[in-house]
């Protein structure tokens, strides 16, 4: 009963090192995730925000200079 | 007689051990489901929360000011995609969580409940509020 107690115990160790490894080698994976979906966050802010764009004035341009008068 | 009715609760006793480890390890194996998996599939419901909120966005002029039918659709529509998209921030931010601690090899169970449970939820809003499923399971 002890030799299978172990056994348990060994497979319990197995799983448990094996979730550390596969979650260690997802964490960069992971980290991209939580930026697109940040990104798509801002996006969506962004487009609640959105206001019409006023348009520029049109300024008349400067008048020529005048001559010196001589 | 006496001798069985010594041993008798002995191997009650181990058997009841032998079922804790095999419910841990039962339970250990269900909660070590991959979050990458949950991170891309909550990743694709805010994709497509925020395609449908420009989609409707590119029919009002002004998002802020606009008060006809196109403009409600669309602020409609977004603020729905804010509520869900937000929540799914929360649920890949706990995911994140689950994952470092589980790298070290830490404690996981109050992680995961948090995770398992902020993941239900974020789905069940993105469906209430705009029938976003997302393309993944």
């Amino acid at each position: 009963m002890e030799i299978f107690l172990n056994v348990l115990r060994a497979l319990w160790a197995t799983i448990r090192a094996s979730s550390a490894s596969k979650a260690a080698s997802e964490l960069p994976q992971g980290v991209a995730q939580v930026k697109a979906v940040d990104a798509d966050l801002a996006e969506i802010t962004g487009e609640l925000a959105r206001t019409e764009l006023t348009p520029v004035p049109v300024t008349p341009p400067p008048p020529p200079p005048t001559p010196p008068l001589k | 007689m006496a001798h069985q009715l010594q041993t008798q609760p002995r191997l009650s006793l181990l058997t009841l051990t032998i079922a804790v480890w095999l419910c841990a390890i039962i339970l250990g194996l269900g909660a070590c489901g991959s979050g990458l998996q949950s991170q891309v599939a909550l990743r694709s419901i805010a994709d497509q929360a925020k395609k449908d909120c420009l989609a409707q966005g590119r029919q009002c002029a002004d998002m802020v000011k606009g008060t006809d039918k196109s403009c409600v659709t669309a602020s409609t529509t977004c603020t729905a995609a804010l509520e869900c998209v937000q929540a799914i921030s929360t649920a890949e931010n706990r995911i994140q969580t689950l994952q470092e601690t589980r790298a070290t090899g830490g404690d996981t169970m109050t992680k995961t409940i948090e995770a398992k449970g902020s993941e239900a939820s974020a789905r069940a809003i993105c469906k209430s509020v705009g029938g976003w499923n997302g393309n993944l399971p």
